[in-house]
């Protein structure tokens, strides 16, 4: 060990630590005096500082700014903060030291007998920081915002105690826009109001040590910048909101969440941000921060037996669990809403007066998983579960993506939870030490039951100890991936690196076609993606692909969370599982050929227009001749009678010549109606048809996101039974509903009501190729 | 229902079963008056035979009506109900004019040759007005909609264009509950719009931002207030001069020149509603001609039946 390598041990403020030379002899010297506007002042040369996050030591110079505050002298300081390195880049604290320039006092040692004159003993240093605070309150004059939360504007503070009107300025406003980035869920940045003090990037990197922000452009347009100039949102930020508190002139503002104050709402419990950090979870946010959202964090608790939330609801929040075990559970009877069918002459009068009644699909039988919104999956042999406080969370899909929940939660013992809003979760999603915390409990408890729920594994593992071994390995390579709306996970051509499995969100694949983009599907919880492109070297896609690398584009289409397992590692998979590789050649196989048919068939069709609204897929459209059509609406009437008076088609879409489509389900290219299902039950059949699953829970989110209207909800009662608030001392049964999109009147007996009951002749259902006929026809 | 040459073969076979019985029972009426001075009367054999066939087709006609009410009943398509409907309507008016032998009789068979008669032209007029009023309706109200929501519809054309207004003159928007919008609710509208593109026309929905306010745009919100909003709301009622097309063109251009360039935007999104209106009116006038015959032939038709049965037992009784 050299001698500058040397620790000296100290004795500092109560503490034992241990020094370098330099920094020892520092410690030890004899302090200084020195002369503040006439004022004597005796002070130490150095002092001991402490990073306030992470507690680390070391010594720091005493300067000008120090021995003022100690002597009660005001120096202003805007880019100086007592636990940041100074970087004298305002020159607000500028002082007279005698020397031929101002020096700037959060910056310069102090010095025996030195002399300093300040704003208030000299003319020079006052002109001087009034020219300066001028300056830069005509790059700050900008319009504050409602639903932003602004701290203390220190620019305008430090204006005030000078004299000085804050709003008035003899300089010319800055002409050029800097700009705006309202990219991130919590915090806005407004590059316009600015000053470029640097506080943020040394909060971040010096305090925080995140290193994400920094500077970019010079002169008028420098500004700061996250990452290499990525959007706020879309950069390593890790929302821990240091930055935001450290901000002087509200450049980098708290982004309100509107409604946030969940302790207005009955039954919750405020919690204090001291309270709050008691919590592992919260020790990485900023505390300030915490603050300015204290009413987004609220504390619920439960007895045994009591309803947490409900399936199908609509909510905003997530749970954390503090205490207590939680069942999660499926109200909804896994089974279809249909028409009775019976045959016989009796069968013929019961026909006509058909009622509801329940049942399931035959692939619908074997026992499956169900991803819902929490960290297990639920079996449909048996659909419940139970989660505790190594869970950790549950409810982030409804909190970050408004989905209705997933799944119904009661207390299964007595319960204690903190409730949180979306903008407290997705700091907690991005903060490096919460992060880890939730990464941790996925890999420990919930990548089973994820990978459980995947049927492409679930199916192909009857041995359960294979299966732990499965899981094993994916647990060692997985990584958790966290996307924004809109980010794009690969674009067609790209080069092939990983393999993912969506956890939470929808992912969109789609293909660049001549016709525009052409979705292939909604990939959500329980899916995966970018498998194809990593087989390429497999026999027996060999030539398959339609090009290098990917072979679609994915883009995220609301905040996803994906596991990542790279290329190399999901080859091992397919190498050390042959099961799993036979089943995955399949699927791929029969994807590519499904693509290759798609393509065909684009390059076929002339009618671009007519492929944007999803019709040439449609195997069976209600299309009415509005040359013969009356308006009479007995077609609609007519489905309406056949389906207890819940119609499932609407006589209004779009005309294609004399042709109106109306509205009943077409299959569409873009199935929209598949984002946001909280239980993933809706699908594209065997025929690319859509198909609902026997576990819909009802929460209307398909019916509500078909953009033509095309999936109503269907009532059925249950036998559960509650009192009737209109009549006391009787029952009334529960009524749930399931979604319903037109099934052809398969249900019925396979003759559409909507044509049997036309009286003019005006409507016919056929595929979208013999309308493209019609049209055709009707065009040469 | 629609007859062209088009769809004439599914015709047909009813147009031809009409004529061939049409001439048979002539030429039988025919035969049975040679020798005899008058035409013969309803009570002769074929003239009985003829006011049966024509009372069963009667009754047959009048069964379309509790036949498209029972819409899920699998007994026979309606649009084959409806084609019998009319040829063998049309073919009962030669079957009971020989069926009378040419004679008003009493006031009874005169009543209810009359009604008779007035439930076939009833029928025939709207047989008629579905030959060309649908044909108007696709090619002159391209922004059609469900009739029944209409009102609906208006309403709210009427709200959300006030929305789009208010923010460019600067007058505080609310939301539903009453509270200031935030940035992340509300701050947009749905207004709907024909759109057409190659062969496809229709109605589209079209979300339009609430603009920043606009100066000097008073102009704007007073045209609103005096003449758009009444007009989307109630149409023709509002006796707006918006309900004339070229009228309205003049006003919202010379609204326009009293406008920033910046409002200009928000003029074509109201000229664009007010034409939807427009055209909205349009359709509530042909839908009321391609229905109204119904008030007529349906009433009659019942009133028809009851003395056809009133006519069956006074002849029966005095024959």
């Amino acid at each position: 060990m050299n001698v500058a390598e040397e620790l000296f041990p100290m004795v500092v403020d109560g503490r034992v630590v241990e020094l370098d030379r330099v920094a020892a002899d520092l410690l030890k010297a004899p302090p200084v005096k020195m002369t503040i506007d006439g004022k004597e002042v005796e002070i130490a040369r150095a002092t001991l500082s402490k990073n306030p996050v992470t507690g680390e030591l070391k010594p720091k110079l005493t300067t000008i700014f120090d021995a003022a505050q100690k002597a009660g002298v005001f120096i202003p300081i805007l880019c100086h903060r007592e636990h940041m390195e100074p970087v004298a880049v305002c020159r607000f604290c500028a002082v007279d030291i005698g020397a031929r320039t101002l020096v700037a006092a959060c910056h310069r040692p102090v010095e025996d007998g030195m002399k300093v004159s300040t704003g208030a003993t000299s003319d020079k240093v006052k002109n001087s920081v009034k020219i300066l605070t001028e300056l830069l309150l005509v790059d700050n004059e900008v319009p504050r915002t409602a639903n932003r939360q602004y701290g203390e504007n220190e620019l305008r503070g430090i204006a005030r105690k000078l004299g000085m009107d804050p709003h008035e300025s003899r300089f010319p406003k800055n002409p050029n826009d800097r700009g705006t980035d309202d990219s991130s869920l919590i915090i806005s940045v407004d590059h316009n109001a600015c000053i470029l003090c640097d506080r943020c990037v040394r909060a971040c990197n010096e305090i925080r040590h995140n290193e994400v922000l920094g500077r970019m452009n010079k002169g008028f347009k420098s500004r700061i910048s996250f990452d290499l100039n990525d959007p706020m949102g879309h950069s390593s930020c890790v929302s821990c909101g240091e930055c935001m508190a450290s901000c002087p002139t509200g450049a980098l503002t708290n982004k309100k969440m509107v409604g946030s104050d969940l302790a207005s709402q009955p039954g919750a419990m405020p919690v204090s941000v001291d309270d709050l950090f008691t919590h592992e979870l919260f020790h990485g946010i900023s505390k300030p921060f915490m603050e300015w959202n204290q009413g987004s964090v609220v504390r619920r608790k439960f007895k045994q037996g009591e309803i947490i939330c409900n399936e199908g609801d609509s909510g905003s929040t997530a749970f954390i669990i503090e205490d207590g075990v939680v069942d999660v559970f499926l109200r909804s009877p896994l089974k279809h809403v249909q028409n009775n069918q019976s045959s016989g002459f009796l069968g013929l009068i019961k026909k006509f007066t058909s009622t509801l009644s329940t049942s399931s699909r035959e692939d619908e039988k074997k026992a499956r998983y169900i991803s819902i919104d929490a960290p297990v999956s639920l079996n449909t042999s048996n659909p419940i579960a139970q989660l505790s406080k190594e869970d950790v969370l549950f409810g982030e899909m409804t909190c970050m993506n408004n989905y209705p929940r997933s799944a119904t939660v009661r207390a299964k013992t007595d319960v204690t939870l903190l409730e949180i809003r979306r903008n407290v979760l997705y700091i907690l999603q991005r903060n490096r030490q919460s992060k880890a915390i939730l990464d941790g409990v996925y890999n420990k408890r919930s990548i089973s039951t994820h990978l459980r729920s995947i049927s492409l594994f679930a199916e192909q593992f009857t041995d359960e100890k294979e299966f732990e071994k499965f899981v094993d390995l994916v647990r060692e390579k997985a990584n958790l991936v966290r996307l924004n709306p809109g980010d794009v996970l690969f674009r067609q051509g790209d080069a092939e690196d990983n393999f993912y499995l969506v956890r939470v969100g929808f992912v969109k694949i789609s293909l660049k076609q001549p016709g525009g983009e052409h979705v292939i599907n909604y990939t959500g919880p329980g899916g995966m993606v970018g498998e194809i492109a990593l087989m390429g070297h497999l026999a027996e896609l060999k030539g398959k692909l339609l090009a290098e690398g990917r072979t679609a584009n994915a883009t995220a289409l609301d905040h996803v969370d994906l596991v990542s397992i790279r290329g190399d590692d999901f080859k091992l998979i397919l190498d050390n599982f042959p099961k799993i590789r036979e089943k995955m050649v399949a699927i791929a196989l029969e994807r590519l050929n499904e693509i290759q048919r798609q393509v065909q068939k684009v390059q076929h069709t002339n009618l671009n227009d007519f492929l944007r609204q999803g019709l040439m897929e449609a195997r069976s459209l209600l299309v009415l001749d509005l040359e013969k059509c009356t308006r009479c609406d007995e077609c609609t009437k007519a489905c309406s009678d056949t389906h207890q008076g819940v119609t499932r088609l609407v006589r209004e879409g779009l005309r294609f010549e004399n042709f109106l489509v109306a509205s009943s389900c077409r299959s569409c290219l873009d199935p929209y109606c598949m984002v946001g299902c909280p239980v993933d039950a809706i699908h594209r059949g065997k025929k690319r048809e859509m198909t609902i699953e026997n576990w819909c829970i009802g929460c209307g989110k398909c019916a509500q996101n078909c953009p033509y209207g095309n999936i109503n909800m269907q009532p059925f009662e249950t036998n559960e039974k509650i009192d009737d608030i209109t009549r006391p001392g009787h029952k009334v049964a529960v009524v749930q509903q399931k979604a319903t999109m037109c099934d052809l009147c398969e249900s019925v007996d396979g003759q559409p009501s909507c044509v049997y009951a036309c009286p003019h002749d005006a409507a016919h259902r056929m595929t979208g190729q013999e309308l493209i006929k019609k049209v055709e026809t009707i065009n040469s | 229902m629609l007859i062209r040459k088009s769809n004439f073969a599914e015709h047909y076979p009813w147009v031809l079963a009409s004529i061939i019985v049409f001439a048979m029972a002539l030429i039988w009426f025919v035969f049975a008056s040679l020798g005899h001075s008058e035409w013969p009367s309803g009570s002769s054999l074929p003239g009985f035979t003829f006011g049966v066939m024509g009372g069963f087709i009667c009754l047959f006609e009048f069964l379309i009506w509790p036949r498209k009410k029972l819409r899920s009943w699998r007994i026979g398509k309606v649009s084959t109900w409806m084609r019998a409907h009319i040829w063998l309507g049309l073919l009962a008016v030669p079957l009971l004019v020989l069926h009378t032998g040419f004679r008003w009789g009493g006031p009874l068979s005169t009543t209810l040759m009359v009604l008779f008669l007035v439930v076939i032209a009833s029928g025939v007029w709207g047989l008629v007005l579905q030959q060309f009023l649908p044909d108007k309706l696709l090619k002159e109200v391209p922004s059609e909609t469900i009739f029944s929501q209409i009102d609906y519809v208006s309403d709210l054309m009427a709200s959300e264009a006030s929305r789009l207004v208010k923010s460019v003159c600067n007058i505080k928007v609310d939301n539903d509950d009453g509270g200031e919008l935030s940035d992340d609710e509300g701050r947009h509208l749905v207004v709907g719009a024909v759109r057409s593109t190659g062969a496809i026309q229709g109605r589209v929905v079209v979300t339009a931002s609430l603009q920043e306010s606009v100066p000097d745009s008073k102009p704007l919100y007073d045209f609103f207030n005096e003449h758009i909003y009444g007009f989307l709301k109630n149409g023709e009622e509002a006796r707006s001069p918006l309900a004339k097309s070229i009228r309205a063109t003049v006003l919202f251009n010379s609204l326009r020149m009293k406008l920033s360039p910046r409002a200009h935007e928000v003029v074509a999104v109201l000229e664009d509603l007010c034409n939807q209106r427009r055209q909205m009116i349009l359709q509530s006038k042909i839908q009321f001609w391609l229905h109204s015959w119904l008030w007529v032939h349906l009433p009659l038709s019942v009133a028809l039946i009851v003395l056809m049965f009133v006519h069956v037992f006074v002849a029966m009784k005095y024959w």
